[in-house]
């Protein structure tokens, strides 16, 4: 039984979206706000505005597996160092939410706020970015951040601090439709097939793609020169990923060079495999049957008509009834 | 010309003989004697030949040249004999077997005599196999944590494990349990928790005197007097107060160890055999009144058999890396996947392997599983657990509550707390392999967050396929393997009696050849370092092919 | 007559006079069993099917309990009958002498057999099952077929 490829992906695509999990959204949401004014009553004028980043604000998100992003813009003589600015978000965030959190814990440049469980056994993840204005009351102006590396890790392990501009780094996706798409099907793939790569980097590579290459044709066609795109290049030395917050950052500096042949032969092998039998491109691909419709026609109400079928039937040969 | 003529000359011929002479043919062989020479060796060497009929040909898988010389019997590889153990090799030819051991010798003579090399390897005592009473005796001894001083003693606890029969006679097995020291200390063989907890059946002593007890190291004392200077006067005392205590089982054998450090870590033990009420020592005052006990030095010492069946002997000629032996490993499911799957790592070394399956042996489960006859019925786990200890005294095997994963995980996981008290339990293993072929456990096990490896295994109708997914990658690819791309024929299954669901058709032979292949590959991505990739093997009429994915 | 289904949401439209005269072939046979295909074609919306006619096997095999008919040598009619008249096959009927109007488990096992059909393009073919006797129509009921269930209209 063959799979039409762009029907399954459109589905994949389909069984993902954010609106299937409305609910728990909403107390993403809540919750996040919650915070944001909690964060605000406390810093008062020290900090600006602080604002959604991640893959809701990039329109990127998966049903699957989420967290909410929230910045927090320090105003630049609001801290001495950014060390002082992380510690104390971190000491205020552990006063307020250590009753009601599973865990609040240091990461690389933020920190990670787990709810405990909910009654119907949800549990809300929230990052909150502390940043630093990079120069005094500029921000408003220019963007700029200088974020605090608490965790030494790929690119961050030479430096203590890292300066972006994540609102560059959300624009960067803006109006990317067919850009947001495939990103969407790879982390799909990448949640499901052992979260080996960091979204960001699958989001870079891809928008990359589509400006290097002819990504043209239906979903599953531009999915598979994207996939393409990474098998040739990932590997390549001297292949760059610029973040568009820093263009001192390349993505591709997080990855030993064993992870980017895993990722080149990652990309081969299921090629390989698709081509080889459509059908494994379930493998890959899978659909979120928690919100999966058997099959258009077969909705719930009206007469049913098999797609892809004759336009009038034959009744079988012989039937027996009694 | 005959076997003796063509024999003599051949070996008359063989450049660095100097001499062959005093041939005579007798019934089964023939008998003579040879003088080798050549540069390096200072002295002309004599030895006494003996070339079996059947040679070139083995007898009995024993060698049918012998070359004895009885000066020789100081040098290593040398029998009591005089007979030098030499390398051979399969020859039909007599011309070039003659050579080949020939050359053997020679070898023997530069490498033993002349340069008087040592090996690497500890060249064990010899020791006969002896009746006894009319049976022989085996005791197997383990690795313990503690090492032994020179010249201590004590007594030995002894489990006896099978009865049986060895070289047509009746054997009694046992397994050393621990050493007792003189202040009570217990020191314990490293066993299994199962044999561990075995009965106490019968008690020995032992001695340590660190050297072999054996003369040029390797043939081994014959009587006491060979011991004497070795044995502590305190030791003698304790064994006649051992006796003493002992004398209501007059007659009885008694096994006295004695080690000796074969190397710097390893120590092995021999055991003697003494008889209660006849131990061969004596006790009598001395004119100054005080008591001294002696050997009776002229009596025969009767060895009995030990072995060292410590975890490095034991699994020597072929196991899984020590990395991937010392896993905690779970196995969800023993039917007949699950089963193949815990005895291979056993025999590959594994130590701990935990099981769980609430499903109950049936006659009808044996002829495709790792499972027994003569068991009955029987929980699987608890057969399992046995078979597995039957096979290896280091496997520890716990049995997970037989409801846990059929029942509790598939009624909590929604409730609060239910993943993380999952994740918990899981996480306390190393390698958890499911192979339940159980799509509901399957997706719960797919949602959790796990620290463990988790392998799932299945196969197709058949056995034409078998399909290996690694966490967190499980669910949705066996189950798009299964239900859309492998043409898993379900039209054809096996019904048992009674109404349970039917079952996939396949031979042992069929699964196992899958489960060992997958298990090889599955040891050589850890051993590699590899990337997990899911992978099935597809069995195409005799071809395996592993295909990833 | 207008026939409602609550599981599919779906109606069901046939003359009164049509579905005596399906009765009165179900009658002529009595006491054996006999039935054939429905005709008929669905709304825009799919949510109205029209049965506008019945059509009879060029062969079967009818007996007190049971019925089998066969569509040998009528593909090329239902290929005309939709390129003339733009209808189509949209189920089956049969009856059952002096019997009750429920279905039987053959009748379900034809129904997934006629819809996993690969010439059959429907998904919710209808079964209509009337009780006849010798001389009247006692009942009649429309099912409707979805995934291996047949749901009685209303």
């Amino acid at each position: 039984m063959a799979t039409n490829k762009k029907e399954h992906l459109q589905n994949v695509l389909e069984t993902h979206r954010m609106k299937h999990v409305q609910n728990l959204v909403d107390k993403f949401k809540t919750k996040r706000n919650e915070v944001k004014e909690a964060l605000e009553a406390h810093y008062g004028s020290n900090i600006y505005y602080s604002f959604d980043s991640g893959s809701f604000k990039k329109r990127t998100a998966i049903n699957t597996k989420f967290d909410l992003d929230v910045v927090v813009p320090f105003k630049k003589d609001s801290f001495e160092t950014l060390e002082k600015m992380y510690d104390s978000l971190y000491d205020f965030l552990y006063e307020e939410y250590q009753d009601v959190t599973e865990e609040i814990r240091k990461q690389t440049v933020s920190i990670g706020l787990i709810f405990e469980e909910d009654e119907d056994g949800d549990k809300i993840c929230l990052d909150i970015v502390p940043g630093r204005e990079l120069n005094q009351d500029q921000y408003s102006e220019d963007n700029k951040l200088n974020l605090f590396v608490y965790r030494k890790y790929g690119i961050f392990s030479s430096s203590t601090h890292i300066q972006t501009n994540i609102q560059a780094q959300i624009d960067h996706i803006k109006a990317k439709e067919n850009e947001r798409k495939i990103i969407r099907l790879l982390k799909i793939w990448n949640n499901n097939d052992g979260k080996e790569y960091k979204s960001f980097l699958l989001e870079l590579i891809t928008i990359k793609a589509f400006e290097k290459e002819d990504i043209s044709g239906n979903l599953w066609e531009k999915l598979e020169k994207v996939m393409e795109y990474i098998k040739d290049k990932v590997a390549e030395d001297g292949f760059k990923l610029i973040d568009p917050g820093n263009s001192n950052n390349d993505l591709m500096d997080t990855l030993e060079d064993w992870e980017k042949t895993n990722l080149s032969n990652r990309m081969e092998t299921m090629l390989e495999r698709i081509n080889s039998n459509s059908d494994n491109i379930k493998s890959y691909f899978p659909t979120n049957k928690d919100f999966e419709d058997d099959d258009k026609s077969s909705n719930s109400s009206g007469y049913g008509i098999k797609t892809g079928g004759a336009a009038y039937s034959t009744p079988p040969k012989n039937e027996r009834f009694g | 010309m005959g076997f003796l003529d063509d024999v003599t000359k051949l070996i008359s011929n063989i450049p660095f003989v100097e001499k062959a002479y005093d041939f005579v043919e007798e019934k089964l062989q023939i008998r003579g004697k040879v003088i080798i020479s050549f540069k390096e060796l200072e002295k002309p060497l004599e030895f006494e030949i003996v070339v079996f009929k059947c040679y070139p040909l083995k007898y009995n898988d024993a060698d049918s040249i012998k070359f004895k010389n009885s000066n020789l019997i100081e040098y290593r590889h040398v029998m009591e004999d005089g007979a030098i153990c030499i390398h051979t090799t399969h020859h039909t030819n007599l011309k070039s077997k003659l050579n080949y051991d020939f050359h053997s010798l020679r070898n023997w003579i530069v490498k033993y005599y002349i340069n008087k090399e040592q090996d690497d390897h500890y060249e064990h005592i010899i020791v006969d196999d002896k009746l006894i009473n009319n049976r022989y005796w085996s005791y197997q001894f383990t690795d313990l944590k503690h090492p032994f001083e020179k010249g201590e003693f004590g007594e030995v606890s002894i489990t006896s494990i099978q009865l049986g029969t060895f070289k047509s006679n009746l054997i009694s097995n046992h397994i050393i349990q621990n050493f007792i020291r003189e202040n009570g200390e217990q020191l314990e063989c490293e066993w299994s928790q199962l044999y561990k907890n075995m009965d106490i059946t019968n008690s020995g002593a032992y001695v340590y005197i660190e050297t072999p007890p054996a003369t040029y190291g390797k043939f081994i004392f014959t009587k006491w007097l060979d011991l004497q200077d070795h044995l502590p006067e305190r030791f003698l005392n304790f064994l006649l107060e051992f006796q003493k205590r002992h004398i209501k089982h007059r007659g009885k054998l008694l096994p006295l160890f004695i080690g000796y450090k074969i190397d710097d870590v390893n120590l092995h033990w021999q055991v003697a055999m003494l008889e209660i009420g006849d131990f061969p020592i004596i006790g009598y005052q001395l004119p100054n009144k005080k008591w001294i006990t002696i050997p009776k030095n002229e009596l025969d010492i009767n060895w009995g058999i030990t072995r060292n069946t410590s975890y490095k002997y034991f699994f020597g000629r072929g196991s899984f890396s020590q990395s991937f032996a010392e896993k905690k490993i779970l196995i969800i499911g023993v039917g007949a996947l699950g089963s193949m799957v815990a005895k291979t790592l056993t025999r590959c070394g594994c130590r701990f392997i935990d099981i769980a399956d609430n499903d109950i042996k049936e006659p009808e489960n044996v002829c495709r599983s790792e499972y027994i006859f003569n068991t009955g019925l029987m929980d699987k786990t608890e057969e399992l657990k046995f078979i597995l200890s039957t096979i290896s005294p280091f496997i520890e095997t716990n049995i997970v509550d037989k409801d846990y994963f059929q029942g509790i995980i598939k009624l909590f996981h929604k409730e609060k707390g239910g993943k993380s008290s999952f994740e918990a339990n899981l996480n306390k293993y190393d390698l958890v392999v499911d192979c339940t072929t159980d799509n509901d456990l399957m997706y719960i096990l797919d949602s959790l967050d796990l620290k463990c490896d988790l392998i799932n295994l299945s196969i197709t109708n058949f056995a034409k396929e078998l399909v290996c997914a690694f966490h967190p990658n499980t669910y949705n690819f066996v189950m798009n393997q299964f239900m859309n791309v492998l043409e898993n024929d379900t039209s054809d299954l096996y019904n048992p009696t009674g109404c349970w669901s039917p079952t996939f058709k396949a031979s042992y032979n069929d699964i196992s050849l899958l489960v060992q292949m997958a298990i090889k590959h599955i040891h050589n991505l850890y051993e590699t370092g590899s990337r997990k990739t899911n992978f099935i093997i597809e069995n195409d009429s005799s071809n395996l092919k592993i295909v990833e994915y | 007559m207008k026939l409602y289904n609550k599981h599919r949401k779906v109606e069901l439209i046939i003359d009164q006079k049509l579905l005596e005269r399906i009765g009165k072939k179900g009658i002529e046979h009595f006491p054996n069993e006999f039935g054939g295909f429905l005709i008929g074609k669905y709304s825009d919306d799919y949510k109205t099917l029209f049965i506008s006619d019945f059509i009879l096997p060029k062969s079967y095999k009818g007996s007190r309990y049971l019925f089998e008919r066969s569509s040998k040598g009528m593909k090329s009619f239902f290929s005309n009958l939709f390129k003339k008249k733009k209808e189509y096959y949209v189920g089956e009927w049969h009856t059952h002498p002096n019997g009750s109007t429920g279905f039987s488990a053959t009748d379900l096992n034809a129904m997934i057999n006629i819809e996993s059909s690969t010439s059959v393009s429907i998904k919710n073919p209808v079964l209509l099952i009337l009780s006849v006797s010798a001389q009247k129509i006692n009942q009649a009921t429309f099912y409707i077929y979805d995934k291996k269930k047949l749901l009685p209209y209303e």
